[in-house]
């Protein structure tokens, strides 16, 4: 088992160097909270809130960088794969094709996080004086639950890619998701500024645990109820599971009925 | 074990969307769709003893590829019953999988962007091939191939022909006891189509392997299949070796004529059927009673530089096999 | 006339194929219609509190968002899938048919693809604007004028940069990259940090797409601003096709 990791690990990031170009583009195509960054870091100048400008930049950057760790695109080549044919091929081979869209993820990021250390050169020149030193529990747990919401989207992703297999293309569901996400995870504004109704519901809810739990772990702000967030959030995560477990029995039931 | 491969009253139905042209169809295909029953394979029976190799034949739509898919496991079948070296191909069990491979002639399994040996390194992960075996395969199956050479460049910049090579190189690199090559020499040159060939000879042989094989080359399976199969709308036409399915269909034998003028096109026409007329000369296919009288006639009719009886090319054959829709 | 015609055939052609998948279209939709009111709700949050984005009342940002969304609408409409396609005809080939044919190959590679994607956006910056423009006291000529110009300007930039799959090949992120600058230019010029302002500005110039066509409807910019933007916007269009032709020559070499 071991061995099959280290292949696949070092045969995707060979491939994903591949696609540094595209990768580099996909990075700058999720610069959003930097544009709302400038837009908070503004407002708070004028006196918005009584968060300092270099809190709102500090907080986005880190939405940024937990944003990077869990950006999936299994939809996308699930899709292609099954309009293709090519996905016949990893049903022929007597291991589940799920390790392999898992190890391509992996390794990508492996190339993706270089270019984001670039990224922080920037921040760091336009924002001086922005990061500092939170510990490393808060950094340890910001991690955690940006490898969790990893997963959750992965999960997520996966088995809204195996729907191709009843609906030929599931890409526009997975933006669906993504929408959500956007909107309810903090990623456009500090959910602290949410109005408090909204948040009661947003907190039973995957989303707040994506984008704005690590990123105010990360940026030394006050979180309350992080023990709370995490077993939200791993919850959700065992749902999508199931879900995708099922879906992909479904699916296979579905692709040996009608070919693809 | 008896067979290597079993078919039996093998069935697959389809339901496929219609829609009309136009906007108006688009609309109408967009809040109701009407579906169309497609009997893609209707009860074929076959089977295949370990080491054979096999041509499988039938126009395009026929139903090889359903059938091949049947019975890798890829498609459950709507009826009848499927069996690979004593697997239900359905169930995809782990050890059936790594005992088959299929290689579809019109698909890549290939990593585009990366030279190939990294693909065969996953496969390798994915079969579990130990590292010294794992070398000394690439090493023999890239000189049988003779694509030593290329294993190192991005597929995307190989050859057609390299391309190919450098899939069954991939799919065969677990040494499968049972092969399913679906078109395996499409759009290959002649020396390519005779490499590929070679290899899977070779390969059959020295493993013992099954292989069942469909080609639009009659080379293909004039080179390596003793026996085949036809296969027509679904339906089993033909099983038996090559040489019978010539006798059975095509009681025929071709006449060459080289002539010392050109005719015209409805000149011999009261023969047989013209199969090629180019000038000077025209080759026909006459039934085998007539043979003698037509050659005679033939003779005193017209100013014969040279004449010469052949069997029939494969193609032919099968060709008039299939227009005839005739069934076994 | 004969490119209008042309025009028609792709759109129903388009249509017919993307209608296949109905599912997703309702998603489509859905998701516009999600993302449109998540955008409105993030423009609440500030002036709940009392911040106006630099000078702004609420109606007139609201024209700055109609803009975006009409922008939205055209690009994934028509811009996207076109550039998509150009990538993929270049990896597969299939662009020697197109310069084959005897009609203007930027003409065919810009408008060949349409999907009806971006009609939801389309709709809801109808529906901003028409609430919007009279509460604001804009004018929606000079509005559509500026959006249009803005929409001229956007196509020749991104045409440019499409124009380099003829070497670089691989566009699919690019192309996503151009959707997602104007996707952050939603909101007035003046809300964001001054770094941010100038690069909007002079580096990836969408302020003159969204925020500029506002100004020029609410007054606060003459109508000789929209002959500025028209000058831009016709230099980057003859610029868009001078690269054009330049990268053809090139293609010949390139395909194999």
């Amino acid at each position: 088992m071991l061995r099959k990791l280290l292949a696949f690990l070092s045969v995707y990031y060979a491939h994903m160097t591949v696609y540094r170009g595209e990768i580099l583009f996909w990075l700058l195509t999720g610069l959003a909270p930097f544009f709302f960054m400038a837009i908070w870091v503004e407002a708070a100048r004028q006196g918005l809130t009584d968060r300092d400008p270099l809190a709102f930049a500090r907080y986005f950057f880190f939405v940024f960088v937990t944003r990077q760790l869990q950006v999936v695109w299994v939809t996308w080549t699930l899709s292609e794969e099954i309009r293709s044919g090519a996905f016949a091929f990893k049903l022929l081979q007597p291991l589940d094709p799920f390790w392999h869209y898992l190890a391509q993820h992996v390794a990508e990021r492996g190339v993706r996080f270089p270019m984001i250390f670039l990224l922080l050169l920037v921040f760091l020149w336009l924002y001086p004086g922005a990061l500092f030193w939170v510990g490393g529990g808060r950094l340890f747990l910001g991690l955690a639950a940006s490898l969790l919401g990893f997963l959750l989207n992965f999960l997520v992703a996966y088995a809204l890619g195996l729907l191709a297999l009843w609906l030929e293309e599931a890409t526009d569901l997975y933006n669906a998701w993504y929408v959500f996400f956007m909107l309810f995870s903090g990623y456009l504004a500090p959910l602290d500024l949410y109005p408090q109704a909204v948040r009661g519901v947003l907190d039973l809810t995957p989303f707040p645990y994506l984008a704005y739990l690590p990123a105010a772990l990360w940026s030394g702000e006050p979180v309350p109820g992080v023990g709370r967030g995490f077993l939200v959030l791993l919850g959700w995560t065992l749902l999508a599971f199931l879900l995708a477990r099922g879906l992909w029995r479904a699916g296979l039931r579905r692709f040996s009925a009608m070919g693809a | 074990m008896e067979y290597a491969v079993v078919a039996e009253e093998l069935r697959k139905t389809y339901w496929v969307a219609e829609k009309e042209p136009g906007l108006f169809g688009t609309l109408r295909h967009f809040v109701r769709r009407r579906y169309r029953r497609i009997e893609a394979v209707r009860g074929v029976s076959f089977a295949l003893r370990p080491g054979e190799i096999v041509g499988f034949l039938g126009p395009n739509g026929a139903g090889k590829t359903t059938t091949l898919k049947m019975l890798t496991g890829l498609l459950y079948p709507s009826g009848g019953r499927a069996e690979v070296l004593g697997y239900r191909p359905q169930d995809r069990r782990p050890a059936f999988l790594r005992q088959i491979t299929l290689v579809m002639g019109n698909k890549a399994q290939l990593l585009w962007d990366l030279p190939v040996l990294d693909t065969l390194r996953i496969n390798a992960a994915v079969y579990e091939i130990p590292e010294a075996e794992y070398q000394k395969r690439v090493r023999r199956f890239a000189s049988m191939l003779g694509i030593e050479g290329v294993l190192t460049q991005p597929v995307r910049k190989l050859s057609l022909g390299e391309r190919m090579k450098a899939e069954l190189m991939a799919a065969l690199l677990h040494h499968p006891r049972v092969l399913f090559l679906d078109e395996p020499t499409l759009g290959l040159d002649v020396n390519a189509q005779a490499a590929v060939r070679d290899f899977v000879r070779q390969y059959a042989r020295a493993e013992g392997a099954t292989v069942l094989l469909t080609s639009h080359y009659m080379a293909d399976i004039e080179a390596l299949a003793e026996r085949v199969i036809v296969i027509h709308e679904g339906r089993l036409l033909f099983d038996g070796g090559l040489k019978g399915l010539v006798e059975r269909f095509a009681p025929y034998k071709e006449v060459r004529l080289d002539l010392e003028a050109p005719l015209a096109p409805g000149d011999l026409a009261p023969f047989g059927e013209v199969v090629e007329l180019r000038g000077q000369s025209a080759r026909l296919l006459v039934e085998k009673p007539r043979l003698t009288a037509v050659v005679a006639r033939l003779l005193a009719e017209f100013p014969v530089r040279d004449l010469a009886v052949e069997e029939p090319p494969l193609e032919e054959v099968i060709g008039r096999v299939f227009r005839e829709g005739r069934v076994a | 006339m004969r490119y209008l015609r042309l025009f028609f055939t792709f759109f129903q052609a388009a249509m017919a194929a993307r209608m296949e998948y109905r599912a997703n279209f309702l998603a489509a939709l859905a998701v516009v219609l999600l993302e449109s009111a998540g955008m409105l709700f993030g423009l609440f949050l500030f002036y709940r509190n009392g911040y106006d984005l630099g000078g702004w009342r609420w109606q007139e940002a609201l024209l700055v968002m109609a803009a975006a969304r009409f922008l939205d609408g055209f690009f994934t409409s028509w811009l996207s899938p076109n550039l998509q396609k150009i990538s993929e005809r270049v990896q597969q080939g299939t662009l020697d048919f197109v310069l084959l044919k005897p009609v203007d190959s930027q003409f065919w590679v810009s408008v060949e693809q349409f999907t009806v994607w971006g009609l939801p956006s389309l709709l809801v910056g109808g529906l901003l604007l028409a609430y919007a423009a009279p509460a604001a006291g804009a004018n929606p000529f000079y509005f559509l004028a500026g959006v249009v110009l803005g929409a001229v300007l956007f196509y020749a930039l991104a045409f440019l940069m499409a124009t380099t799959t003829i070497w670089f090949v691989k566009l699919y992120n690019v192309v996503n990259f151009l959707g997602a600058v104007l996707w952050n230019a939603q909101y007035p010029i003046s809300a964001f940090d001054r770094p941010f302002r100038l690069f909007m500005t002079y580096v990836l110039p969408v302020y003159f797409m969204t925020t500029v066509p506002a100004e020029v409807a609410l007054g606060r910019k003459g109508p000789g601003f929209l002959a500025l933007l028209a000058l831009l916007a016709g230099v980057f269009f003859l610029l868009s096709r001078a690269f054009w032709r330049f990268a053809l020559r090139s293609y010949g070499s390139a395909s194999s």
